[in-house]
């Protein structure tokens, strides 16, 4: 049925909502403000990404936000979420739909809009004011970007479904959702971002939304009006639309299986690839491991695969190079570019010799390689890139030792902290069935995903 | 007047994995309400048999 809700009713709604998180009257003042005044959809409209969610916590999305708040003015993370997560300070385009009274009502909440730019920008150290397309590989002619004439001023992308942030529940947001997927994003393209894995065994383990939308309609036409929609049936759906430009694996989760792939798992829990590989769909996956990725490593497929995609003669999918894992190289290889050296090579905690200090126990300092650190197994630019990242391209520090340096280009920094903690590897296929914490664990040939080890 | 269920799902704010079904009695009280978490995962199966020091990897991913 339909259910329709006005605008002060969603006004309450939304109260209600900040009332159980917690919000101060402050907070919901801005709220408020921000709900009240929503402001018009660019002229120059931002790409398309929808964010699926399956068996995941919300770790990869709260990554990304607080990503993505750090550039909303804070020099350091104090993680105010609230900004990002109500879009505060900044820009508020996308708007879907009118309520009875005329306004529009916000669905899309694009404080969580990538940042494109910047993180491109952090990547590759070029300032942002550079075009940023450029920052990737340069704007083909043609392109999805080329068609924007000059690219995103802001840099923006469109997140048009992510359950965590969006404002709306319910049906209206399922309706934008199919609008997207049938051809209604921007050139009739969008990117797909799933995090969590998909319960292949038990599907009725996840769902994501009802089959019906804000009409009264079916959502996805071969379905029972009404049912609910399993995450594995979302996907195949989204997965096989004609405007679905390529699927970014958020997570390990979504990558290679991650915590609900683990061993003893009782829903079947996979990876997205396996997923669809199973279903017979050969939708380019681009793997972003990590618990959770930082923000970066998900940023740059999605601006790789706008910047680089055409649609000149039908869909020609520019999907960034891989390294054997499935993960981008460009962001996944550490200071060698080589995908099957370990980030020992750029660990602070490497002397110089070559003949590391050992740390005894945990909360020493010095290689923590015997207490059952995964770094020798992982292959990663987290000694590099850190965690954390602020504003001015240092990262505050990272699960093992000092602070990475700046990959903006500048000297390595004092660092605020050391976690001293060994890696857990989770940016590699085993995560979490390796062996123990502090016992030596050593690597163990993946029984999961078969063929990326040699040995 | 008689009573009206409709059915919020998904519920947002909370990775989605929430339903609600809320009976009304047409008007505005709310009579009746279900909530419906619509995620499995099996946490406590995954940690069956692993390392004790696993323990405090796996948890907080949850």
């Amino acid at each position: 049925m339909n259910f329709n809700i006005t605008r002060r009713q969603f006004m309450q709604y939304c109260t209600a909502s900040a009332a159980a998180l917690g919000l101060s009257q402050t907070d919901l003042l801005k709220l408020e403000k921000a709900l009240a005044t929503p402001q018009p959809a660019t002229s120059q409209p931002s790409p398309s990404v929808i964010w699926l969610t399956g068996q995941a916590c919300s770790g990869c999305p709260v990554s990304l936000l607080n990503r993505v708040n750090s550039y909303a003015g804070n020099p350091y993370y104090d993680a105010d979420m609230l900004n990002a997560l109500y879009g505060t300070s900044l820009p508020l385009p996308g708007l879907l739909g009118n309520d009875p009274a005329g306004l529009p009502l916000r669905v899309v909440n694009d404080a969580a809009d990538l940042l494109v730019g910047d993180a491109v920008r952090a990547l590759t150290g070029i300032t942002r004011s550079n075009a940023w397309a450029d920052d990737v590989s340069g704007v083909l002619p043609g392109s999805l970007l080329d068609a924007y004439a000059g690219g995103f001023p802001t840099g923006y992308i469109t997140l048009e479904w992510n359950t965590t942030v969006m404002a709306a529940a319910g049906d209206i947001p399922t309706e934008h959702l199919a609008s997207i997927r049938n051809g209604g994003g921007i050139l009739g393209a969008f990117v797909l971002v799933v995090d969590g894995a998909i319960p292949a065994g038990e599907e009725r383990f996840c769902y994501v939304f009802d089959n019906i939308d804000h009409q009264g309609n079916k959502v996805i036409s071969t379905l029972p009006l009404g049912d609910p929609v399993t995450v594995g049936e979302a996907l195949q759906w989204l997965a096989t639309a004609p405007g679905c430009l390529g699927i970014v694996a958020q997570g390990i989760c979504a990558s290679f299986g991650g915590i609900p792939a683990g061993q003893g798992n009782k829903t079947g829990a996979t990876n997205v690839a396996d997923y669809l590989a199973g279903k017979g769909i050969n939708t380019p996956v681009i793997r972003v491991p990590g618990c959770p990725p930082h923000p970066d490593w998900t940023v740059y497929p999605v601006a790789y695969l706008l910047a680089n995609s055409t649609t000149t003669g039908g869909l020609n999918l520019a999907i960034p190079p891989l390294d054997r894992y499935g993960r981008p190289r460009a962001v996944f290889s550490g200071s060698t570019g080589d995908d099957s050296t370990p980030f020992c090579h750029d660990c602070p905690n490497k002397d110089t010799q070559g003949t590391p200090q050992q740390a005894q126990e945990l909360g020493d300092s010095g290689c923590v390689g015997g207490l059952g650190c995964k770094g020798p197994y992982t292959v990663g630019d987290c000694p590099i890139r850190g965690k954390n990242t602020s504003d001015d391209g240092f990262s505050m520090n990272w699960c093992v030792g000092a602070s990475g340096q700046n990959h903006a280009g500048g000297p390595a920094v004092s660092h605020l902290g050391e976690a001293r903690h060994v890696c857990q590897g989770c940016i590699m296929p085993d995560f979490p069935d390796w062996q123990g914490l502090t016992g030596n664990g050593g690597a163990k040939t993946s029984k999961r995903i078969k063929g990326f080890y040699n040995e | 007047m008689a009573n009206q269920t409709f059915k919020i799902a998904p519920v947002n704010r909370l990775e989605g994995h929430l339903d609600l079904e809320v009976t009304t009695d047409g008007n505005t009280v709310v009579s009746d309400i279900k909530n419906m978490v619509v995620m499995f995962r099996g946490i406590e199966n995954i940690m069956v048999k692993r390392d004790p020091r696993d323990a405090p990897i796996i948890t907080p991913r949850t």
